[in-house]
C-alpha cells in the first residue's frame, strides 16, 4: 500500500529579479524542502488560515504555500525592501497565486494578536558586523551582525504576541547562530510575556541540513493546545 | 493591499501612539478582482477580525453592499453572507492610496498595491 506524500512544488520566479533581490538559494530551497516534509502535519493539525512570511525576498515560500493551501488559507509576506517586496509581488502574480504584501521592519506594523498560525522566516543569518545590517538593499538579505541572529532575535521576542494556540514557525539558522541556545531563548521569551498562554504545549524541533560545508538548520517551534 | 490586511495594520509603532488602530484609508485606486470562495475559511476567519473596522472600510471604499453594520448570528450556515464578506476581504483591493495614522495624521502610502509602513528613525 502506497501513501501519497503531498508534495510542494518550487513556483517560477521572474528571470530578470532585480540586483537588490535576494536570489532563490540553497536556503530557501531547503527551507520548501522541510515545509513540503511537514505539509501533512500543517494540513491535518495546524490547518492554517492565516499564514506570514516575513522577509519574503523573491516570494518563492510563500508562493509555494498559497498556491499548496490555496483558498483554504489568507497568506501575508512582509519585507524591508521594496524590490522585494514588488519582487514578491510579482512571483505570486506570475504563477496566479493569492499573496498580500507590506513593507515593514519585521511586524511592527501588524496587530496580529496571537493570529498567525503558520510563521516562516529565513532571516539574515551571516554574522556581520553589527553595522551591516542597516545597509539596507541586498546587504540586509543576509547581514545578521554579532552572531548572526540581530534580526531573527528581534522577531523571536515577539513569538508570543504573533502565534496562535495551534501553531508553528519554521526559521532556517546555521551552526553559528547557536540553534540550541535559540531554542532556550524561545522557551524563556513565551513564559516570561506569555502569560495568558500558560496552558499552551511549546516544543522545538531542529531539523539539521547539510550543503557543502554550510550546515542549516530549521528551527520549527510549535504552539499548540492539541497535540 | 486587501481589507483583511488592513483589518490587521496599525501605527503602533510610531513614537507616542497608543494603538495606531485602525488605519483610514484613503483610496486614489481600487481594483476588484475575482478570487476563490471557500466557505469554511471566511466562516473560520470572522472570528479573527475587527468587524466594525472591516465594515467601515467597506463602506469607505464603496463596497458593503447589502453587509449589515452588526455582525448576524449563525453565519457559519449562511454561504450567501459569507459570499459578501469574502468579497470584502478577498476581492476588493486598494492597488494607490494612503493609510493614516488616526492618531498623528502620519500618512503611509500604498504603490502598487503595497502599503510601505516603514519609519524614519526619528519616528521610532
Ligand atoms: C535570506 S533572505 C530570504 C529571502 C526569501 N525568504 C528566501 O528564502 O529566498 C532574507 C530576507 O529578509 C529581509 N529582511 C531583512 N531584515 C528584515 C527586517 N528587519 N524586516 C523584514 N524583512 C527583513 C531581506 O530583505 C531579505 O529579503
Amino acid at each position: 500500500m502506497s501513501i501519497s506524500v503531498p508534495k510542494l512544488a518550487t513556483p517560477d520566479w521572474s528571470s530578470d529579479l532585480s540586483e537588490n533581490v535576494y536570489e532563490p538559494s540553497e536556503d530557501s530551497f531547503l527551507l520548501l524542502d522541510a515545509l513540503e516534509s511537514d505539509l501533512h502535519f500543517i494540513q491535518e493539525k495546524i490547518q492554517p488560515l492565516v499564514l506570514l512570511e516575513v522577509g519574503s525576498g523573491s516570494g518563492v515560500i510563500i508562493t509555494a504555500l498559497s498556491k499548496f493551501l490555496a483558498a483554504r488559507s489568507f497568506c501575508m509576506a512582509v519585507d524591508i525592501n521594496w524590490d522585494a517586496c514588488v519582487a514578491t509581488c510579482e512571483t505570486a502574480r506570475i504563477n496566479d497565486a493569492q499573496v498580500d504584501v507590506i513593507q515593514m521592519d519585521l511586524d511592527s506594523a501588524l496587530c496580529l494578536n496571537n493570529q498567525v498560525d503558520l510563521l516562516v522566516f529565513n532571516p539574515p543569518y551571516v554574522v556581520t558586523p553589527d553595522e551591516e545590517i542597516e545597509s539596507g538593499g541586498i546587504v540586509a538579505s543576509w547581514a545578521g551582525g554579532k552572531t548572526g541572529r540581530q534580526v531573527l532575535d528581534r522577531l523571536l521576542g515577539n513569538l508570543s504576541y504573533l502565534l496562535s494556540k495551534n501553531s508553528v514557525g519554521y526559521f532556517v539558522v546555521i551552526e553559528e547562530n547557536q540553534p540550541e541556545a535559540i531554542k532556550v531563548e524561545i522557551t524563556i521569551c513565551w513564559f516570561y510575556r506569555g502569560k495568558q498562554l500558560r496552558n499552551v504545549k511549546f516544543a522545538t524541533r531542529l531539523y539539521p541540513f547539510c550543503v557543502s560545508n554550510l550546515c542549516y538548520s530549521f528551527i520549527s517551534c510549535l504552539v499548540s493546545n492539541v497535540l | 493591499m486587501k481589507l483583511l490586511t488592513h483589518n490587521m495594520l496599525s501605527s503602533k509603532c510610531l513614537k507616542g501612539v497608543v494603538t495606531g488602530y485602525p488605519l483610514t484609508i484613503i483610496a486614489k485606486d481600487v481594483k476588484v478582482s475575482e478570487v476563490d470562495f471557500n466557505q469554511e475559511f471566511v466562516s473560520r476567519v470572522l472570528p479573527k477580525l475587527d468587524w466594525n473596522v472591516l465594515w467601515k472600510a467597506a463602506e469607505r471604499l464603496g463596497h458593503v453592499g447589502e453587509l449589515p453594520q452588526t455582525l448576524i448570528e449563525n453565519y457559519e450556515n449562511d454561504p450567501e453572507f459569507l459570499k459578501k464578506v469574502h468579497h470584502v476581504l478577498l476581492e476588493v483591493e486598494v492597488i494607490n492610496g494612503e493609510l493614516v495614522c488616526p492618531e498623528t495624521g502620519r500618512k503611509f502610502p500604498i504603490t502598487s498595491g503595497i502599503p510601505n509602513m516603514l519609519l524614519n528613525d526619528d519616528e521610532v
